[in-house]
């Protein structure tokens, strides 16, 4: 912890850290950006797919060759995956953090969420750039 | 497990109020969703993977019990949008802090405007699939 204070010989300094890590001020940040972010991306997701569009007309036939036939979509959709699921990986992060009081559970569990965080986000990745090469036709 | 049941019962007992139910309904729809994400992230993958999972979801999605989950996922979503602006307002504006307990009730309020109407329709859709299918 770095502090600039000026210590006279024989004083005491009172050493106030503001903020522990570094990283943990980003993610901070960070969850309040992607928070405002996703308000509009996953409200917008939710009324055009579950609301204005029924979940009963749903079919592979129409991601493909309509819905993901658009480039727009596919981008729409990526934003969401990379923040929405960093976002919560995150949250699930935090909550693990306070609420599990064994650091050896809590160090498994940090670690699950990276390696299967990570390919969850894969796997969506790979959808959403291979999908368009596919036929619509199984 | 004993962590667990002690976060509960003193979530109870303590007596923070507003500001304390907030954020427990926070942490509890936060983790409705990230759970839901990860699925809901997979069913949509399976498109590429294998064609007979993704129409398997999709039948399971058309199912009555899955529709009301569907709108239970809404309802958490609506909360945790609303009272994460909240949050964000009071930590960029400390000034707001002042009005904290009226913004929470705020959130309440705009959560049912928005989610009676938007939660109506789904349900509204459910029913109409039931009777005429």
């Amino acid at each position: 912890m770095a502090s600039t204070a000026l210590q006279k010989e024989g004083e005491a300094v009172r050493r106030v850290p503001f903020m522990v890590n570094r990283a943990e001020a980003l993610w901070w940040a960070y969850m309040r950006l992607s928070g405002m972010a996703l308000i509009l991306l996953v409200l917008g997701h939710f009324a055009i797919q579950h609301i204005i569009n029924d979940v009963h007309n749903l079919s592979a036939e129409w991601v493909i060759e309509q819905r993901w036939a658009l480039a727009g979509w596919r981008i729409y959709d990526a934003l969401m995956l990379a923040i929405g699921y960093t976002h919560g990986l995150r949250g699930l992060w935090q909550v693990a953090q306070d609420y599990i009081h064994n650091k050896t559970v809590v160090l498994v569990i940090k670690w699950v969420l990276i390696i299967g965080g990570g390919l969850v986000l894969l796997i969506g990745a790979m959808a959403l750039v291979g999908t368009p090469w596919r036929t619509s036709t199984p | 497990m004993n962590n667990l049941r002690l976060t509960l019962e003193q979530s109870i007992k303590y007596k923070g109020r507003t500001g304390q139910w907030a954020w427990i309904f926070h942490r509890v729809s936060g983790l409705g969703v990230a759970l839901f994400l990860t699925i809901h992230i997979l069913d949509t993958a399976s498109i590429y993977f294998s064609r007979p999972v993704y129409e398997w979801f999709v039948g399971l999605y058309k199912t009555p019990l899955f529709g009301m989950g569907e709108i239970g996922l809404l309802a958490c979503v609506i909360y945790h949008a609303l009272n994460g602006l909240r949050v964000i307002g009071v930590d960029f504006w400390p000034q707001l802090t002042v009005h904290q307990r009226r913004m929470s009730y705020a959130v309440y309020v705009l959560f049912f405007l928005v989610f009676i109407p938007s939660g109506g329709i789904m349900l509204w859709r459910i029913l109409q699939h039931m009777g005429g299918a």
